[in-house]
């Protein structure tokens, strides 16, 4: 027995879609931004400057931006 | 004056030290070493010569004033430098960047990606969706553009080509995940060529540098860097450097 599809439930199921995509990417941009945190590490080990300090702190900044985005995401869209 | 001149009177001067009659046990024990052991004046030599700073023979860099500006394109003895490989007494002479005009594309590039969405909203392509979605997906596409910008900054920071007493690095990161560090000592440059062209290259003076070498990365390009005839002339002169380095070596 199929459900019955009614406009109602088409958009739900859209909807729903669109909720799972937009948090998969919320979740693979945290991902990109470990990777990103990653190679800076690399970078200023293999070049060392006054400002390489301050360059790690804005990696970690934008994992923390890429996690607040995430919750934000998921309280905003469940 | 040549080192050579240098060497030979710091010879003759432990010649005599070792002839000089002497009666203090002190005075015994350094003559005792002076005669048994000619080694300590070719080091002395040595370190006379790793010692020598960049503007003794250099006019280029007499010229520069050490750089402290951390985001400068061409950066003259920069303070507080260095690189992973660097050895101990091995000094960073000269630091380059891509000039900062050749990143002026990427700015604008980012600002068109900035109002990416103001055009979506204008143009409501975007309205089948409720406002939270339309939030999100906004604050999503303003994360990538974030992420861009700061790759694009790491690209341009840290893609940097070091000249030393000693060698030349080229430090290449393509993309997030690939890194490529080339160094060729000098002794191994045969050939350099500098071009400048185009509209830009000629009003803001900056071009390519392509060095040939003898090691196992034939060339190496340093690409888009400020005033490259400048840096030509000063790796000419360490080139001579290296030379009259190697003859010393011979003298002695």
């Amino acid at each position: 027995m199929f459900p019955v599809l009614t406009p109602d439930s088409l958009d739900s199921l859209l909807l729903g879609s669109v909720r799972l995509m937009l948090l998969f990417g919320f979740l693979l941009y945290l991902i990109f931004t470990f990777i990103a945190l990653r190679q800076i590490e690399i970078m200023r080990k293999t070049v060392i400057t006054p400002f390489s300090g301050m360059v790690f702190l804005i990696g970690l900044l934008h994992v923390l931006i890429a996690v607040l985005a995430l919750a934000f995401a998921f309280v905003t869209l469940m | 004056m040549p080192e050579i001149f240098n060497s030979s009177k710091a010879s003759k001067a432990g010649t005599s030290a070792a002839k000089t009659p002497v009666h203090s046990d002190e005075a015994q024990h350094s003559e005792v070493e002076a005669v048994s052991d000619p080694a300590p004046v070719h080091r002395l030599t040595e370190e006379k010569r790793k010692a020598k700073h960049v503007d003794e023979y250099s006019s280029v860099m007499r010229k520069e004033k050490p750089s402290h500006r951390v985001f400068a394109a061409y950066a003259p003895k920069p303070e507080n430098t260095r690189f992973d490989s660097q050895h101990a007494d091995e000094q960073v002479l000269l630091l380059l960047r891509q000039s900062l005009i050749t990143q002026i594309k990427y700015v604008f590039v980012i600002l068109g990606l900035i109002f990416v969405p103001v055009l979506f909203n204008a143009v409501g392509m975007l309205d089948f969706l409720p406002t939270r979605f339309q939030l999100i997906a906004n604050l999503g596409w303003y994360l990538i553009v974030a992420s861009y910008t700061l790759e694009v900054f790491l690209s341009w920071f840290y893609n940097v080509y070091i000249i030393t007493d000693e060698r030349i690095i080229d430090v290449d990161f393509h993309s997030i995940l690939f890194k490529n560090v080339s160094y060729a000592k000098l002794d191994n440059i045969e050939d350099i060529t500098a071009t400048t062209a185009g509209f830009l290259g000629s009003v803001f003076d900056f071009g390519d540098i392509k060095i040939q070498t003898a090691g196992a990365v034939t060339q190496f390009e340093f690409a888009s860097v400020p005033h490259p005839s400048r840096v030509v002339a000063f790796l000419n002169e360490l080139l001579i450097e290296e030379e009259q380095e190697k003859l010393d070596k011979r003298a002695n």
